[in-house]
């Protein structure tokens, strides 16, 4: 019951948080005439923008994060196997952090994915 | 997704009472901020400003509609890309 399914939830969860996160962002950025009751098509068009903009951004944001932790984690892993060889405690600030973070980790999209952060079925 | 569960369902039900009240707050904040100023001296609104009440649900509820839409196709078109590359992974 649990890896996969609060695996699930959670990925529902942060999309559907960034979903209502983007209508907020984007409502405060294109709206601001209230003379009309319909949304014109310049604050149609501004919506699209700034949805694919945000969606891309976070994307890369994404990315660049996840291939940051894997040169950490193998950093750390490295200096793990030399302390071992060595006979010394290992030097890793966060060791205890990053092995909890990589045990239990939230990420789902490998670093040459091209996924967006959806719900995953 | 095949065989949800009674459990799966109760908790996707939640979720969307979470959410739905998380974008009402949302919503609430923001047109308070573009249509309620923040001097005023009656207790009651102005007919510009409940007209600009009204306005602004409207157009929240369309964007929000409108980006739901948008995101729904982004993850179709995302998991279409996973299934071809892995079918030319297997192949």
């Amino acid at each position: 019951m649990n890896s996969p399914d609060t695996q699930n939830a959670r990925n529902m969860r942060d999309f559907l948080e960034l979903y209502n996160k983007l209508t907020e962002m984007c409502f405060l950025k294109c709206v601001s005439n209230f003379n009309n009751i319909k949304l014109s098509k310049d604050e149609g068009s501004c919506v699209g923008v700034c949805v694919d903009r945000y969606v891309k951004y976070n994307q890369r944001l994404m990315m660049t994060f996840m291939e940051y932790q894997n040169a950490k984690q193998e950093a750390a892993i490295k200096e793990m196997e030399k302390a071992h060889a060595e006979g010394r405690t290992p030097n890793v600030p966060g060791l205890a952090a990053g092995l909890a973070a990589s045990s239990g980790s939230e990420m789902t999209v490998a670093p040459n994915d091209t996924n967006s952060p959806g719900p995953t079925s | 997704m095949a065989g949800i569960t009674e459990a799966q369902l109760k908790l996707v039900a939640d979720l969307e009472m979470e959410m739905m009240a998380d974008m009402y707050n949302r919503m609430s904040t923001t047109c308070q901020k573009k249509c309620i100023p923040t001097r005023y001296k009656d207790s009651e609104l102005t007919k510009g400003e409940t007209v600009c009440v009204d306005r602004c649900v409207a157009k929240y509820m369309d964007i929000h509609d409108k980006i739901g839409k948008k995101l729904t196709q982004m993850s179709q078109q995302d998991e279409e890309r996973v299934k071809q590359l892995q079918a030319q992974m297997q192949n």
